[in-house]
């Protein structure tokens, strides 16, 4: 036993790698040097029409303080629906559900198993090495659901890395206090790698109220406090020429209170701790023409909830505890007969796992298998096809889907791409067992989706560099699924709506090199009218209607400077009115946000850097809500130091 | 370089960080108002409306945040008129919105200190009123002044918590789990209450009625709330308080022979009158066809009337309402000419509609706010 234990923490690094001796000592085993010879790079398996958006490395340090909920509604394409700092966050992609996000961690689905909308306030970007975006359903190895888009967040291995140590300490506005360190130990065939977070804000800023009574009066928000603590553990290893092994484990920690809206006098307190760990296994083979691959995984979901009145008369605490499991099984081969051309296949098992007190059963499980089978073919240097086919058996349905696309070079620096594809997202479990209204019968969403894609990157001058891409889509998402209340007056879901979303996806991103200066400018912009696109019964208003908190219009602007060691980086954010109601009565309002950032990289015996940092949040101090009612911060100041080493 | 900073510039101008706010209507009126539509909103949503019916059929959807500028609150529950000024109950906002009659000018909020889910307000003096809760307590409310007086709890009483109420001399009836719990108005405690025994619970969506003989009528079900398998008027003497009779309406078999006949009863029902107070006007559920194919009935809700002198409904149905859905609310206008329930379509947070059912078998709608769920008609104001 203590050599499995032994065997496991070594291949976390938590211990150093450790064999057992005859003896029961522990001894450290030396690895071989082996020295890895340059094999052909395995092309990313991506289907080749996909719009594919990754976050520089430069946002990701620039947010590091952050969660992804901050870093996805500022630098992507993403609308994020959040209840403030530290709450709740969920998000639309290209005008879908917020369940329609599909999130992967190093390629495991990481959605909740319970509602499948992802909170991503509960993620630190601390944790993330790249984050990418696909846009549209049309890549099928992100797994189904994934109808708006996936978000995939990817650790790796970075062996050329000389960083040993990054740490940093923040206090901003609100007592928000922030700390984190990532400690590396490279050896010539394994990587170490430890990183802890930690963030605790008191989020009580100070708002007008304009809406709960007649006369508007300045409060603090309150019941929005917050701590969260991660720890993530990474050990890689070269085995033998072509190998190597992964290992990742994921401890996350969250305690907060949810806050209520600001049309409610509050005089209730409900309390969130979660405990979310994640272990994944992989084990990669590379050689010439082929690329395997192995992964088991597990997720585990905790979440304690207790609510509790001011009151002198019931003093009870109303509580619930949910436990979720998923076991994850994944296996997946490439293969490049030539040149030209790459062949996929994948399998996938996963099981998921709830206990939870408000389903039909006490324990409910599901099991989930998927084959997917793909092709990437470069017809001519200007051309090239991809296609994808894949089958989930989800308990006992079967569903089929596809993907096929093309992407041409049209000009020296103009690229054109093109997808079609069809997906579907299973009912959550939620939806299958939540008692009352559970509904079994219930249907998949699914749909078809297109979109195309050009890219124009011209060198405008001497240092002047432009990428554009714009983007445009158009999906259909048949039986979606709403809860309605039914003639027994219990809600249940139901397969209601007939959905067509479109829109247009614009990018640049500007670089001008002279000098000691770097400029980088990127802009953005989504136009995404997602609508009801059937009658459901006459004098149905929500026909033709945009979907409730699916903006129309979304921009983000993001200057960076760069001279000798100084940091300025401008942003702004703009999110176009969201309607409220299913029939457009209700809106709330669009808002437009500015940051503020300044820093300098300070060399010390060159092997060390200090770089402080002040960053002012909502420059100009506006109010707005992300979620009607819930107010978010306004003007804030950070300040942080980060030492690398 | 200067160039492009001088855009960033200009865009950040034509961008200023600003938010939008709702401009008030000046004029919300149009016409002397009928009827005002109390709508729910949903759930944290802040949706929570008034709407005001002219005669003449012009409806002002959301006249309170038309008239006032800011929304009304989260999950309306009921309005009351008391001393000429309207009291609508917030459930979910946990506060009581004070309403001028006729200008819809908010002249107070009264919010809640400790936990609570105000529903229905009725007065227990000149400047005082009683609001329960779906908490087992009932507030004390000062009517001038807008504030709360007390917090009584009622979990002695064994009647859980309270939702309808009637003031009837210087009495106040309640609506308890199975009981009628009464007080004293000048005693209103824990240790104040008196209870009418009815042996079932109540139907706590059902007001309770004061008939022309001075008598209370109560609705109570067997079964379940939202699928009874029995209704059971109770005739409350409300000076013995004892029950002096009880109306069992007999829902017939659902068989072929009696399609046109009353076969069931909705779940959460409501109950109205008319000024006159000579009839108690109930929905049921009327066959109107039966396929032997499989044995199915075809049902609609249907108004059916009791002579409050009588013992039994009338066994043909006072108004039929085919292509109703689900009922979220009725009432009665006071001429008892026509009957007006409220239809929340598919409750999918769109707005809903009042639907008239008239004598001459017309119909007419109005669109109301979201989730409509009680119709009040000004001719009651005091």
């Amino acid at each position: 036993m203590v050599r499995w234990i032994c065997l496991f923490l070594a291949s976390l690094g938590i211990v150093p790698l450790c064999a057992q001796t005859e003896s029961g000592k522990l001894k450290e085993i030396d690895v071989d040097s082996v020295s890895v010879t340059a094999h052909r790079k395995v092309r990313p398996e991506v289907s080749v029409g996909t719009r594919v958006s990754e976050i520089g490395v430069q946002v990701l340090q620039g947010n590091q303080t952050r969660s992804l909920s901050e870093l996805l509604a500022n630098n992507s394409m993403v609308y994020i629906k959040s209840m403030g700092q530290g709450a709740q966050a969920t998000s639309s992609f290209r005008g879908a559900g917020s369940s329609h996000t599909q999130v992967n961690w190093n390629g495991i689905t990481i959605n909740p198993n319970m509602s499948s909308s992802f909170d991503f306030s509960q993620i630190p970007v601390f944790f993330a090495d790249n984050v990418t975006l696909y846009h549209g359903n049309s890549h099928l190895k992100n797994g189904t659901g994934a109808l708006g888009g996936s978000i995939n967040i990817d650790n790796t291995p970075a062996w050329d890395d000389t960083t040993r140590l990054r740490a940093f300490a923040e206090y901003g506005s609100y007592d928000t206090y922030t700390g984190a360190a990532s400690v590396r130990f490279v050896k010539q065939r394994a990587l170490y790698q430890t990183r802890l977070y930690y963030q605790q804000s008191d989020n009580d800023y100070r708002y007008l109220n304009k809406v709960l009574t007649n006369e508007p009066f300045y409060e603090r928000r309150q019941e929005a406090q917050y701590k969260q603590a991660g720890l993530m553990q990474e050990a890689y290893f070269k085995v033998g020429r072509y190998g190597t092994i992964s290992n990742n484990l994921w401890l996350q920690y969250g305690n907060r209170r949810l806050p209520q809206p600001i049309i409610v006098s509050v005089t209730q307190h409900e309390k969130q701790r979660t405990l979310g760990l994640k272990y994944l296994f992989d084990y990669t083979y590379r050689r010439d023409r082929h690329k395997v691959s192995a992964k088991a995984a597990y997720v585990l979901d905790l979440l304690d909830y207790d609510k509790w009145f001011d009151s002198e008369f019931f003093t009870s605490h109303d509580k619930s505890f949910n436990r979720s499991q998923s076991f994850h099984l994944i296996g997946d081969y490439t293969y490049q007969p030539s040149a030209r051309v790459d062949v996929n296949a994948s399998m996938k098992y996963s099981y998921d796992l709830v206990d939870a007190n408000s389903y039909s059963t006490a324990r409910v499980g599901r099991h989930v298998a998927v084959l997917q089978g793909g092709v990437r073919w470069k017809t001519a240097d200007w051309l090239s096809l991809s296609g994808q086919v894949m089958g989930e058996m989800n308990d006992s349905k079967f569903a089929p889907t596809f993907s096929a696309g093309a992407s041409a070079r049209l000009a020296p620096k103009l690229s054109a791409k093109a997808n079609v594809s069809y997906n579907y997202k299973f009912p959550s479990l939620n939806d299958l067992y939540w008692q009352p209204g559970g509904n079994p019968d219930l249907k998949p969403e699914h749909g078809f989706s297109y979109d195309v894609t050009f890219s124009y990157t011209p060198r405008l001058a001497e240092g002047l560099y432009l990428k554009a891409e714009a983007t445009y889509y158009l999906m259909n998402i048949d039986d979606w699924i709403m809860w309605l209340p039914t003639q027994s007056w219990y809600w249940e879901p139901r397969n209601v709506q007939n959905v067509l979303s479109h829109g247009l996806e614009l990018s640049t991103e500007t670089t001008w090199l002279t000098g000691d200066w770097s400029f980088k400018l990127g802009l953005s912009y989504t136009y995404s009218p997602s609508i009801n696109r059937e009658r459901n019964f006459e004098g149905d208003n929500t026909y033709h209607k945009q979907l409730p908190y699916v903006p129309l219009n979304k921009a983000n602007v993001r200057l960076r400077a760069d001279f000798r060691g100084w940091l300025l980086t401008y942003q702004l954010h703009y999110i176009g009115v969201r309607f409220t109601s299913a029939d457009e009565t209700y809106s709330t309002n669009a808002y437009t946000i500015h940051d503020l950032e300044l820093g300098y990289d300070i060399r010390v015996r060159r092997r060390y850097k200090l770089t402080p940092r002040i960053r002012i949040d909502n420059l100009f101090d506006a109010y707005y809500e992300s979620t009607q009612y819930y107010p978010m911060p306004l003007r804030s100041i950070s300040g942080s130091v980060t030492f690398t080493f | 370089m200067k160039k492009l900073f001088l855009i960033l510039l200009l865009s950040a101008g034509i961008l200023a960080s600003c938010s939008k706010n709702d401009t008030p209507d000046p004029d919300p009126q149009g016409g002397d108002i009928k009827m005002i539509v109390v709508n729910e909103g949903g759930m944290g949503a802040g949706f929570g409306a008034l709407t005001a019916i002219t005669y003449d059929g012009v409806s002002k959807e959301d006249v309170f945040r038309d008239v006032n500028g800011r929304p009304m609150g989260d999950v309306a529950q009921s309005i009351t008129c008391i001393n000429g000024k309207y009291f609508v109950t917030m459930n979910n906002s946990q506060k009581i919105e004070v309403v001028e009659p006729k200008t819809f000018k908010s002249l107070g909020v009264i919010t809640y200190k400790q936990a609570g889910k105000p529903r229905f307000v009725a007065p227990i003096s000149e400047n005082e009123a009683i609001v329960s809760d779906l908490n087992p307590q009932l507030v004390r409310i000062d009517l001038n002044t807008y504030e709360v007086l007390e917090y009584i709890p009622i979990s002695s009483i064994g009647a859980g918590y309270i939702e309808k109420m009637i003031r009837i001399g210087n009495k106040l009836f309640c609506t308890g789990n199975n009981v009628i719990v009464v007080f004293d108005v000048d005693n209103v405690t824990d240790g104040g209450a008196r209870t009418i025994a009815l042996g079932e619970n109540t139907v706590r969506t059902a007001k309770p009625i004061l008939d022309k003989n001075n008598k209370l009528w109560i609705m109570t079900y067997q079964g379940s709330d939202f699928s009874p398998t029995q209704l059971t008027l109770h005739c409350i003497n409300p000076d013995t308080e004892t029950v002096e009779r009880t109306v069992v309406p007999q829902a017939a078999a659902a068989t072929q022979e009696n399609v046109g006949k009353m076969v069931g009863f909705p779940g959460y029902n409501r109950m109205d009158t008319d000024r006159s107070r000579s009839k108690i006007y109930v929905p049921f559920n009327q066959m109107v066809a039966y396929s032997d194919w499989g044995g199915t009935a075809t049902t609609y809700l249907a108004i059916y009337t009791l002579d409050v002198d009588k013992d039994e409904f009338d066994a043909e149905p006072f108004r039929q309402l085919p292509g109703l859905g689900m009922m979220y609310g009725m009432g009665i206008d006071p001429d008892g000419q026509s009957v007006y329930v409220c239809d929340c379509l598919d409750y999918s947070r769109q707005r809903g509609y009042l639907r008239e059912y008239k004598a001459d078998g017309q119909e007419a709608s109005y669109r109301v706010g979201i989730y409509p769920r009680m119709v009040y008609f000004t001719e009651y104001d005091n």
